[in-house]
């Protein structure tokens, strides 16, 4: 037993035909996400998305069985067309299973098209606390100027 | 017990090279929380620290066994985090072939 299947971060890469600008836009527009999220028969809907460090985002996903599952979470970095780092957060039946995890996607560009590499890490990661707090100062800044 | 596995205190536990290391060490056979401690030249205090931790997310048990701490390998709860990260698996694997299927639509049409 090693410590890579202990503690796996989930990657997975793929080279897509496009420019990282559209691969990006993909992720950070509602309407496109829409028709990729979810597996098979999944319909992603009422997406919301706040694309800023600190902003929120929420997808339903319309299961098969009729059944609605939420996902959610708080952008932690945007880099247009770089990259792209949110918590994640399913809403699960059984609350001991909700369980907040890092969604980090990169857009390289390989030549006019891009590889796109996506990495789940299972667990928050040290800094994870700082730069939460990082996000809601930069919206406690930014509510202050609006009052 | 099996509904009480807390994929958080699991993923924390893991989230520290000596408490994998135990783990690996347990995974081979049991053994004492003195064992142990000779093995990584931390004091025996720290040691149990650690033990103490994978303990609380189910990942191992102690065995008192007269003036003894026996240390076994619980896999369950290990099994339980295997088991979220495939859920993940399948999922992503599934959305990045559908962005595909988008993306080869899209510049289709703009062509």
């Amino acid at each position: 037993m090693t410590s890579t299947t202990l503690v796996p971060a989930l990657i997975l890469s793929r080279t897509y035909d496009v420019a990282p600008e559209h691969v990006f836009a993909a992720w950070t527009d509602p309407q496109i996400a829409a028709k990729f999220f979810g597996p098979g028969n999944v319909k992603a809907t009422n997406i919301q998305m706040d694309v800023r460090v600190g902003g929120r985002y929420s997808i339903d996903m319309l299961m098969e069985d009729g059944s609605t599952m939420k996902v959610g979470g708080v952008y932690r970095e945007v880099q247009r067309p770089k990259r792209l780092s949110m918590t994640w957060r399913w809403d699960e039946d059984d609350p001991a299973d909700e369980y907040d995890t890092l969604l980090t996607l990169e857009f390289f560009d390989r030549g006019g098209k891009t590889e796109l590499v996506l990495t789940h890490d299972q667990f928050l990661k040290l800094d994870s606390r700082d730069n939460h707090a990082r996000g809601w100062n930069a919206i406690l800044d930014q509510l202050t100027g609006a009052l | 017990m099996v509904n009480n596995m807390n994929l958080d205190a699991v993923f924390s536990a893991l989230a520290d090279p000596t408490r994998r290391r135990i783990i690996e060490k347990l995974a081979r056979r049991p053994l004492t929380v003195g064992d142990i401690a000779e093995e990584f030249s931390i004091s025996q205090p720290g040691i149990s620290k650690h033990v103490r931790v994978l303990e609380d997310a189910g990942l191992l048990k102690r065995q008192i066994d007269g003036r003894f701490h026996r240390c076994t390998l619980t896999p369950r709860s290990i099994d339980a985090a295997s088991a979220w990260i495939e859920k993940q698996r399948t999922f992503w694997t599934a959305t990045l072939d559908r962005l595909d299927v988008y993306l080869k639509s899209s510049s289709k049409r703009k062509k």
